[in-house]
C-alpha cells in the first residue's frame, strides 16, 4: 500500500517537472457588467478546461486559476508563436454586497462566466411615492 | 470532433506581424508568403505554427467561437480561416463595470499552403476557444532513413 503511494509521488514529481519550467501567469482580461440582482464577469480563457480551472473565494476574495495543457515545448519546430506558453491566474476582491455562498459559473469555449448574485443590501429598491 | 477542410493545404502567411516572418517562412515551408489584405474586414486571432517530421500543426485562439460559426475554405492554395464571434447575452439594462475583451466580431486569417502537405488529409479539431489544424506532409516530404548495406 505505502509502496503503491510513493509510486504515485514519484509520478506527480515528475509530471510536474517535465511541464512546469518558466510558464507565467497571465491576468485574462474581463468584461463585467452589472444589472440590478447580480455582477457578470466574463473571462477569456481559450485552453483552459473545466478539470483545469479552479475557482475559490477565501475572506471576500475571489480568485480564478487556469492552467493551460501544453505539449512539451521540444516537440516539433516552432516556426511562429504568437500564443505564449501561459496559464491564467486573477482575483477579485468581493463587496459585503455579494452573496458569495451563490456564487455560479460556466466554462464554455474558453469562456468562463461567473455570476456573483447581489445580497438585499446592494439591490436597489424602488421608493413608492404616495 | 474531427472534420475534414474541403480542398487541399497549407504555406502561411496573414495579416502585420506575418510580414515580418515571411522570410523565415518562406526558408522553411519553401513557398510563398502574401498578404492576403483581410486585416481590414476583422481581427487576426494569434496563432502558433509548429513543423513535426510528418506534419505542420497550426494552433489559434478562438475564445467564445462555436463549431458551427467557424469555417476553414481551402482556395488556391491558400486556407483561411474565418469565425464569427457572437456577443454574449448581457440584460438590456445593465451597466458596464470593465471592458477589457474585444468583443464581438469576425476573426479572419489565411495561411498559404506548401507543396509538401498532403492536401487531403487536412483534419482540424476545436476545443475549449483552441482550434488545431493538422497538415500531414506527404510521405515523400518526410524524412527517412536509408540503411547501408
Amino acid at each position: 500500500m505505502q509502496k503503491n503511494e510513493s509510486k504515485d509521488m514519484m509520478k506527480i514529481g515528475n509530471r510536474a517537472l517535465a511541464t512546469t519550467p518558466a510558464v507565467r501567469f497571465i491576468s485574462p482580461p474581463v468584461d463585467i457588467y452589472e444589472d440590478n440582482e447580480a455582477f457578470h464577469v466574463i473571462v477569456e480563457m481559450p485552453g483552459v478546461t473545466k478539470d483545469s480551472l479552479s475557482l475559490t473565494v477565501e475572506s471576500h476574495r475571489l480568485s480564478i486559476k487556469g492552467m493551460v495543457v501544453t505539449e512539451p515545448a521540444d516537440s516539433g519546430n516552432p516556426i511562429l508563436q504568437e500564443i505564449p506558453d501561459r496559464n491564467y491566474y486573477r482575483a477579485f476582491n468581493l463587496s459585503d454586497g455579494i452573496d458569495s455562498k451563490n456564487i455560479e459559473a460556466t466554462l464554455e469555449d474558453g469562456v468562463l462566466t461567473i455570476t456573483l448574485r447581489k445580497n438585499e443590501k446592494l439591490q436597489s429598491k424602488e421608493i413608492r411615492v404616495k | 470532433m474531427y472534420f475534414r477542410i474541403q480542398g487541399f493545404p497549407v504555406s502561411m502567411h496573414a495579416n502585420s506581424s506575418w510580414k515580418n516572418v515571411a522570410d523565415e517562412l518562406n526558408a522553411v515551408m519553401g513557398s510563398l508568403v502574401e498578404d492576403s489584405g483581410v486585416a481590414s474586414t476583422g481581427f487576426g486571432p494569434d496563432v502558433n505554427i509548429v513543423e513535426h517530421k510528418d506534419k505542420f500543426e497550426i494552433v489559434a485562439e478562438l475564445p467564445g467561437v462555436k463549431k458551427e460559426d467557424l469555417t476553414l475554405k481551402m482556395e488556391k492554395g491558400e486556407l483561411r480561416l474565418t469565425a464569427e464571434r457572437k456577443p454574449w447575452s448581457v440584460a438590456e439594462n445593465s451597466r458596464v463595470v470593465r471592458k477589457e475583451l474585444r468583443g464581438s466580431g469576425t476573426y479572419v486569417r489565411s495561411f498559404r499552403i506548401p507543396d509538401e502537405v498532403e492536401s487531403t488529409e487536412i483534419g482540424a479539431q476545436l476545443s475549449d476557444g483552441i482550434l488545431r489544424i493538422e497538415l500531414p506532409k506527404k510521405r515523400v516530404a518526410q524524412p527517412m532513413e536509408i540503411s547501408v548495406k
